[in-house]
């Protein structure tokens, strides 16, 4: 297992990173929700190799399970072409230069952010994981769950029934006139 | 052999791709996809820390996450349906009802 660590974190994050990038630039909707998918997978690949097996499954159960598919049912309700952005071309007639001039500084303030993190992250002392027998097993989380974290579990229902709720009640809104 | 500082750095790159595609998309649905891509970065390394140090509260923390993405998404999903049945958008930038 010990040597085959290697190899899987680095395909792992590789997929994760270069899935992402698919979600940030892919113009197509559809295709974002299932390069978000791939991302979810390889992170919850990238969870077993921390020995952190429930949040990997509860990482595959709800994202690519529910989350995902919430989203792909909301881009076939409003209808893929409404969906996609049909912007560009019109935005291509204006003056581009100062649509292009804001996404560079989005580039630069993304890469700003990025550095800062690596520099606080290489400040940090590096540490090789313990070797032990410690694992997030079920029987482990559940226990830390219902014993140390148990007013907070309970908050999280709380939040959770507000959001539900939430979207209840926005469902049922009548439909105004168009603007 | 891998080491805290190879997931954490993972982790930032995530954030960081997140970060720009909230900034850079013009679909309020594609920005909710980024969002859950900073969510999970921020949960790569709730994990990497619990995994270092030995101590199970960062994959608990990250289990809340979990649900505070999944109720965000759906209230935010629920919002961008309807803005787009009532006005037809979903271009953040023209969503300027409030805008004097």
């Amino acid at each position: 297992m010990n040597h085959l660590q290697i190899p899987l974190f680095y395909i792992f994050a590789l997929a994760a990173i270069a899935s992402s990038i698919v979600v940030v630039k892919d113009r197509r909707p559809t295709y974002g929700v299932l390069a978000l998918a791939v991302t979810m997978i390889s992170l919850s690949g990238l969870f077993v190799l921390l020995q952190a097996y429930f949040v990997a499954v509860i990482q595959i159960l709800i994202y690519a399970g529910a989350i995902l598919v919430l989203f792909l049912f909301v881009i076939m309700l409003l209808g893929v072409s409404g969906a996609e952005e049909t912007q560009e071309i019109s935005r291509k007639n204006k003056i581009t230069s100062i649509a292009k001039m804001h996404r560079n500084i989005k580039i630069l303030l993304g890469l700003t952010l990025f550095s800062e993190l690596i520099t606080v992250i290489f400040a940090l002392q590096d540490s090789k994981f313990p070797q032990g027998n410690f694992a997030g097993t079920v029987e482990a989380i559940g226990t830390a769950l219902f014993t140390n974290y148990l007013l907070p579990f309970e908050l999280v229902s709380g939040i959770l029934l507000i959001g539900i709720f939430g979207v209840v009640n926005l469902a049922h809104k009548e439909l105004q006139k168009p603007l | 052999m891998i080491s805290l500082n190879h997931y954490l750095v993972t982790s930032g790159i995530l954030f960081a791709i997140g970060v720009f595609g909230v900034l850079t998309r013009k679909n309020i649905i594609m920005i909710l996809l980024s969002i859950e891509i900073m969510l999970n970065a921020a949960n790569l390394s709730f994990v990497a820390f619990s995994s270092a140090l030995g101590d199970l509260g960062g994959q608990v923390i990250s289990l809340f996450v979990v649900a505070i993405a999944a109720s965000e998404v759906a209230i935010g999903l629920a919002i961008a349906v309807l803005i787009f049945r009532n006005r037809g958008i979903l271009d953040p930038n023209e969503m300027n009802l409030m805008k004097w």
